[in-house]
């Protein structure tokens, strides 16, 4: 075959360059470290590259944000662990005034401690970081509670905002960290306790010649309630109050654990020459016997008085049905002795149908008779009831002192401020029961300490729960951007160990091209003649 | 002759062959390494023996011819992979060009500096009210719109660069064309006279490779030694002796024709410099410059829409400037704008005012944004007003139909049978009161229209023509037929030659301007269909048939394309909108809001400013800002660039809002809507249930904790529409019985697409808090919908923190938001056209440097095929056609050894002479 000058001078030169361009791309390899350098060097590689790169710029912004979620997450936990314990130690205090022999100085210099926790609380409440008001919600430029009156404050107004501050720490993924501070310092619920579970009112009924009925009682079950829950549940107990005939009441004299129900209200009666009765349990005979006999005749013979160790049925009528059972917790030893009462039927109310609202808006309670009126006047006895001591008007944000009367129809009976629940206005409270030395609100605002140290305890709990959502989601972002980056260098970075060998291996092919080209380009007939 | 002299011949003979041959290997030696050269041997012949007594005496050796070696099939071949190798060459140098301009490496890539903008939200999230923050964001917005402005500079430039070449290009094949045409006529001289002219076929040959290289050719060879050239596609370029001189025009190849045409054969190149670099402009550059300025306004419009709807640290006090206007004839049609047709008229638009001296009260105006689904319909009648335009605008909204929520339709005419039209005219109002509903009239017109709900604000254009008949725009469309652009709107105008559709002819043409997303051209009606009457004209992939109407010079009408291309909306029906039908204007919206914002005492005023952008204007001591985190926002200030950050509508135009300048303005935060958007029912209302009567018509509410009673009219609602009649009977009633007004402190519509009652406050309402006891009630708060529990309704106080970062959040959140975002596909000699790709921002980019990429290793491993074969291909010409030193060396040794052997022949006949002289 015919193998022309020329073929063999282009065939050298082609491939000179062929492995000078292979030299060149494996050097490039080498020097920046990579081997996709420019989008055609991998086309399938290049999207996932990018979209690497956009990721790990994204984690390490969401490892900013969680930096300053955390931030505000610690300055709330510590405010608050603070606050805490300004509670105990207003509730230390409190519980050293209840003692007997304390005197009016005491009171005077218990009241100063409490006045000064308050202040304090105050300062606690108004927390900064970084300059911002943490809980004013996103008002952060605002103060976040002052009082209404500096020198005699009767309520912290929050000045705040309602919307909490919020990082972004994932694609679409919000987490709020920062506190509304009237969710933090007011609670939301009112924990309803024997020290304020009771309201007196009287009704006085249309074109009757009575001014005023009887007083009538309402008794709230203990447990925790929102305003709304309050109301209902107040308004289906006043109404049944109302309707209700009046009936005795047992009242549990011994100290003991012992629940009466009563079947049959009508069988008890009130004898005339008092009306206590002690029963006694004989273990040997597994039978109770009554102690003294304030006239309750049926109940001698043996079987209007039936029991055992774990509960007593007591038949007043002689019926043979029992009218009131009594029931025990645990199985009751030989010799345990029940005392109870039997009070006066209580009055009679007028069967009318009572309205209890909670309006949000104005945080106000109202009370009033619905529909078409059947009283004249309706009087909430807040100041002269006699449960006015345990009674629930104050935390309705009614004025205590007083009582409310005036027409029920038409005009509500509201509450004459807003209702506040929360420590500050539990301080506030107590100073003023310390100033006044009044015992039983003492009591009273101890068992609202122990529920606010409970609110604030659960926030404080839910503080946690986020930080902790907070450290995980760090965990997670730190993992995913060594992973990405590890991908990102699997598809990216040149193995140096394999380019730097092929680039021994490229330049050992071009010396030897050159060294081939070199010998055979030289080569002539010419040099031979 | 005598023996020696013939002796002597065949000695001259035999030097001459020889020296002849040296001259040939001469030749050949000399040309060894020139390109395109076939080697020339020479063919020996006997020379034609002489008879010489009977006996036949040889006469040597003659030269008979010299041959060129040459294939011209390989040839051939050798030239198309030569061509292809040239075209993918220039095309992978700008494509590494390209790529540098994408360095995935650099921070400065427009990726990574998307990715690095939506960061810069996430940090002034962490810190709203920071300023070095907001700084930020506004510098960093600037880079990012700088960076795209210079890469479509860059790509442009690119693209002029390319054109360039291609003019350049067309100059060499030109002056190749007349070198080609002069060989012709050489080689068709020598060969008539019997002679191969092989020297100046091989310099043929190689202008025609040099040719070939530059743009793809037929040749067919000619008996008589011309070659005729043709372009792929059959159009000549070189015949017999006739050169034809190609054109470039603005990157376009042209071939002119002899009567004074043009013909753009550029997609007829198939390969060569000419082909690379065509594809190189038309299938990438031009397709990354369309999808860049796709990614821009995409990301220019959700980012806007976003900010649209937030606050910055502060209300806003000073005058604002709309950055979009509306093509200002009809009063500045919204579809008209660049982001029209993004306006989703199901949902409203909510403004918060501010007295400085009294900042607790803001005051909001909420515009209905909707579009009326009941359109009139002209029975008959002749206009007052012929060759004029009737605007007709409903300033009062209301229900056609039982109620006593009477619309107001007011209407004004404008003379165009003037150039420029005349002022406004005559006008009127007309109230749809029960009596006339569905039959009235207006200025000798007589309309019917169906029940419905009337929105205020909604307008709408009807052209009368000589004799006052009105003749609205009826257009229709292929519905099988696929706009080139998806999700994109149409915007038609017409610029010359208004009038009757129906009557357009060659001398009488209506030319349309149209335009969309990315491109501006026009249509000319200018023929009726011979059997349907109609004119039909072809747009962009659509075919739209005129079916009636009048149309004066600057009317527009708009088509939107859903995500396939279709001209369809989202119920499917022809996405048609014209000045016909009920639709919003700017000049109509600042009407309404004014009447609105007047009435509310919100103290701001909106102006419609030359260009038809809209302007509003505090009065001094005001501030204001737009939407809350409750309200659903229609987008209508998003499309008139109000209180957006960017502005511009494509790559090249991107940039941040001027008066973001003062960062303060960026908005970070949302207004806090409050807990609900009124009182919303419970239940669905489904009529013909809805009967209001004694027993179920009355119920009882308090406002600001005074107490009031309502007594509603006993109607039996029927229908759907009627329900509207219910809504205004209730605000009515509740008006009424409040002591708080003015202005009115309630508002109480019917949401017909929930299907239920929605109580809330009016603008500039002083209600605080409003319950309403349902329970008292039950049998009203039933028939209206209601549960009954007593429900309470806090309207908000356009208040805010200055750490809320709703806002901003919500515009970082859209760095992983998948949108629809349209892809292009840009094919050499066919319509550019585009699909959907569900993606979002970052991934349409990331996907259009795949493609890029994959563009570059395509052409990379087609050079290196094509190197090979160019190879081997020239290793076979060679084979043939190539010089090899070594054999021309022998053979010079040989052909001296000839001569020497003939020189001496020459002496021994010379000494024989001799020899016979000096016999004595």
């Amino acid at each position: 075959m015919r193998v022309a000058s020329n073929t063999l001078y282009n065939l050298s030169t082609s491939r000179l360059n062929r492995v000078k361009y292979d030299l060149l791309e494996t050097n490039t390899r080498v020097a920046t470290g990579r081997k996709v350098n420019t989008l055609s060097d991998d086309p399938v590689s290049v999207a996932p590259i990018l979209n690497l790169k956009s990721s790990i710029a994204s984690v390490e912004q969401y490892t900013v944000n969680i930096a300053t979620g955390r931030q505000w997450l610690e300055g709330g936990e510590t405010a608050l662990s603070s606050v805490k314990d300004l509670i105990t130690e207003a509730k230390v205090t409190s519980i050293s005034m209840l003692n007997g022999i304390v005197t009016t100085e005491d009171y005077t210099s218990g009241a100063r401690v409490i006045e000064g926790i308050r202040e304090h609380l105050l300062t606690l409440a108004n927390t900064q970081v970084n300059g911002q008001y943490i809980f004013s919600g996103t008002k952060t430029n605002i103060r976040s509670f002052d009082p209404d009156d500096p020198d005699n404050p009767s309520k912290m107004i929050y000045q705040g905002g309602d919307n909490m501050f919020g990082i972004k720490m994932a694609e679409i993924s919000k987490i709020d960290v920062g506190y509304s501070g009237n969710d933090v310092f007011q609670t939301p619920y009112i924990i309803i306790d024997e020290t304020n579970n009771k309201i007196d009112f009287r009704e006085d009924p249309t074109g009757g010649a009575l001014e005023y009925g009887a007083e009538l009682t309402a008794e709230i079950p203990v447990g925790k309630y929102s305003p709304q829950e309050l109301a209902v549940t107040l308004e289906s107990l006043m109404t049944a109050r109302s309707a209700a005939a009046g009936q005795p009441e047992i009242l549990n004299v011994s100290q003991n654990d012992a629940k009466f129900v009563v079947n049959n209200y009508s069988a008890l009666t009130v004898p005339t020459g008092g009306a206590r009765i002690d029963l006694t349990y004989t273990a040997a005979t597994n039978s109770w016997a009554i102690l003294n006999d304030p006239g309750y005749v049926p109940l001698i013979s043996y079987n209007t008085l039936t029991g055992d160790a774990s509960s007593l049925n007591l038949d007043f009528s002689g019926d043979s049905e029992t009218d009131v059972t009594v029931t025990f917790d645990n199985p009751v030893p030989d010799g345990y002795t029940v005392s109870f009462d039997i009070s006066a039927a209580a009055a009679g109310g007028n069967d009318v149908d009572y309205s209890v609202n909670y309006n949000e808006g104005t945080k106000k309670f109202t009370i009033m008779e619905r529909g078409v009126p059947a009283l004249d006047n309706l009087e909430l006895m807040w100041a002269t009831g006699s449960n006015s001591a345990a009674s629930i008007g104050m935390d309705m944000g009614f004025d205590a002192s007083s009582d409310l009367t005036g027409p029920a129809d038409g005009v509500t009976h509201a509450s004459d401020d807003e209702v506040e629940w929360g420590v500050f206005r539990t301080l506030i409270e107590l100073q003023g029961f310390l100033e006044q030395g009044n015992a039983d609100g003492i009591n009273r605002s101890i068992a609202r300490l122990s529920a606010d140290f409970d609110y604030i305890g659960s926030i404080v709990s839910q503080i946690g729960i986020k930080g902790n959502r907070l450290d995980v989601r760090d965990n997670i972002i730190y993992d995913l951007n060594i992973s990405y980056q590890t991908t990102k260098m699997r598809l990216e970075d040149a193995d140096m160990i394999t380019e730097i060998t092929k680039l021994d291996q490229k330049q050992f092919a071009y010396n030897a091209a050159m060294s081939a080209t070199a010998k055979i380009i030289n080569m002539s007939l010419l040099d031979y003649l | 002759m005598s023996g020696y002299r013939i002796t002597l011949d065949i000695a001259k003979g035999a030097l001459a062959a020889a020296q002849n041959n040296l001259a040939v290997t001469g030749h050949n030696i000399s040309n060894v390494s020139t390109d395109g050269y076939s080697r020339q041997t020479t063919s020996l012949a006997i020379a034609d023996p002489m008879s010489l007594g009977g006996i036949q005496f040889g006469r040597g050796v003659t030269i008979e011819s010299v041959q060129r070696q040459a294939n011209e099939h390989l040839e051939m071949r050798l030239r198309e992979q030569k061509s292809i190798l040239a075209g993918d060459e220039q095309a992978v140098l700008y494509v590494d060009n390209l790529e540098t301009l994408f360095d995935i490496q650099s921070e400065n890539e427009v990726g990574s500096m998307i990715a690095e903008f939506w960061n810069t939200w996430q940090d002034l999230s962490n810190n709203p009210s920071g300023v070095s923050d907001r700084a930020v964001v506004y510098e960093y917005g600037n880079q990012l719109s700088e960076r795209l402005n210079i890469l479509n500079e860059d790509l442009l430039q690119l693209e002029d660069h390319i054109n360039q070449e291609i003019n350049t290009g067309v100059e060499q094949v030109n002056a190749i064309l007349d070198k080609i045409a002069g060989l012709n006529v050489e080689i068709n001289l020598q060969e008539n006279l019997g002679k191969t002219a092989n020297d100046q076929r091989d310099s043929r040959s190689t202008l025609v490779m040099k040719l070939e290289q530059m743009m793809s050719i037929n040749t067919i060879d000619q008996h008589n030694g011309f070659l005729t050239i043709l372009t792929d596609g059959g159009y000549p370029l070189v015949i017999d002796n006739e050169s034809y001189h190609l054109k470039a025009d603005g990157g376009r190849i042209i071939w002119p024709t002899s009567s004074g045409g043009e013909i753009d054969i550029s997609d007829k190149v198939k390969s060569g410099k000419l082909s690379g670099w065509l594809d190189i402009k038309e299938e990438v550059v031009s397709k990354m410059r369309t999808q860049v300025d796709t990614l821009a306004k995409e990301l220019i419009w959700q980012v806007n829409y976003v900010h649209s709807q937030g606050t910055g640290l502060s209300y806003l006090s000073t005058e604002q400037n709309g950055s979009y206007n509306p093509i200002t004839s009809e009063g500045g049609v919204l579809s008209t704008l660049t982001y029209g047709h993004k306006i989703d008229y199901s949902k409203d638009f909510k403004m918060w005012t501010k007295d400085s001296n009294n900042p607790p009260n803001a005051v909001s105006v909420e515009v209905d944004m909707g579009i009326s689904d009941t359109s009139l319909t002209y029975v008959g009648g002749a206009a007052g007003s012929t060759q004029s335009k009737y605007y007709f605008t409903v300033t009062t909204a209301g229900t056609v139909g039982p109620g006593d929520d009477d619309p107001v339709i007011t209407w004004q005419t404008a003379d165009y049978s003037t150039t420029p039209p005349g002022l406004p005219g005559g006008g009127g109002t007309v109230s749809i009161a029960d009596a006339i509903a569905g039959n009235f009239g207006v200025d000798g017109m007589n309309f019917t229209i169906d029940p419905g709900y009337l929105i205020a604000g909604n307008t709408f254009t009807v052209n009368t023509d000589g004799a006052g008949t009105p003749m609205p725009l009826n257009v229709t469309n292929d519905p099988l037929q696929r706009a080139n652009s998806v999700l994109d709107n149409y915007v038609f105008r017409v610029i010359s030659g208004g009038g009757d559709v129906t009557g357009v002819s060659e001398a009488n043409p209506m030319v349309i301007e149209w335009r969309n997303s990315n491109e501006i051209s026009t249509i000319t009606l200018d023929e009726l269909d011979p059997i349907t009457g109609l004119a039909t004209v072809e747009v962009d992939g659509m075919v739209l048939t005129f079916g009636s109407g009048l149309l004066y010079n600057d009317d527009v009408f708009s088509i939107s394309t859903d995500e396939h291309g279709f001209q369809a909306d989202e119920n499917g029906a022809f996405s048609l909108e014209t000045s016909s039908q009920w639709h919003w204007t700017v000049d109509s919206f600042k009407d309404q809001f004014n009447t609105q914002s007047t009435a509310s005492g919100a103290h701001v005023t909106a102006f419609t400013n030359l260009n038809g952008s809209l302007k509003y204007t505090p009065d001094y001591g005001y501030s204001y800002t737009f939407s809350d985190d409750q309200a659903e926002d229609s987008g209508l200030m998003a499309a008139l660039g109000m209180n957006t950050f960017f502005e511009g509508d494509d790559a090249s135009s991107i940039t941040v809002k001027d008066t973001l300048e003062f960062v303060d303005y960026i908005a970070a935060a949302r207004i806090n809507g409050g807990d609900s958007n009124g009182m919303i029912g419970d239940a669905v209302l489904a009529p013909p249930d809805i009967s209001v009567a004694n027993g179920n018509n009355t119920f009882r509410f308090e406002e600001n904790d005074q107490s009031r009673t309502v007594i509603l009219d006993t109607v039996n609602y029927t229908t759907a529409v009627d329900l509207h009649s219910l809504a205004s009977d209730i605000q009515a009633k509740m008006n009424g019985a409040s002591t708080l007004g003015p202005p009115e402190p309630y508002k109480v519509v019917y949401d017909q697409d929930s299907n239920q009652i929605v109580i809330s406050e009016n603008d500039g309402s002083n209600m605080d808090n409003l319950e309403i006891f349902w329970s008292e009630n039950p049998n009203t708060a039933a028939a209206l919908g209601f549960q009954s529990l007593d429900k309470v309704y806090l309207p908000p106080f356009g208040d805010y923190g200055v750490s809320n970062n709703a806002n901003s959040l919500a515009i970082s959140e859209l760095q992983y938001t998948d949108l629809q975002i349209a892809k292009w596909n840009f094919t050499r000699g066919q319509d550019n056209y585009s699909d959907t790709s569900n993606i979002h921002i970052e991934g349409s980019y990331q996907d259009m440097l795949s493609g890029l990429g994959v563009k570059g290793a395509a052409l990379n491993q087609s050079i290196q095929f094509g190197d090979i074969m160019v190879e081997q291909l020239t290793q076979q010409r060679d084979t043939i056609s190539g010089v090899s030193i070594d054999e021309e060396m022998v053979k010079l040794i040989a052909y001296q050894q000839s001569y020497t052997a003939a020189s001496k022949l020459i002496r021994t006949v010379d000494e024989m002479l001799q020899t016979l002289m000096t016999v004595k």
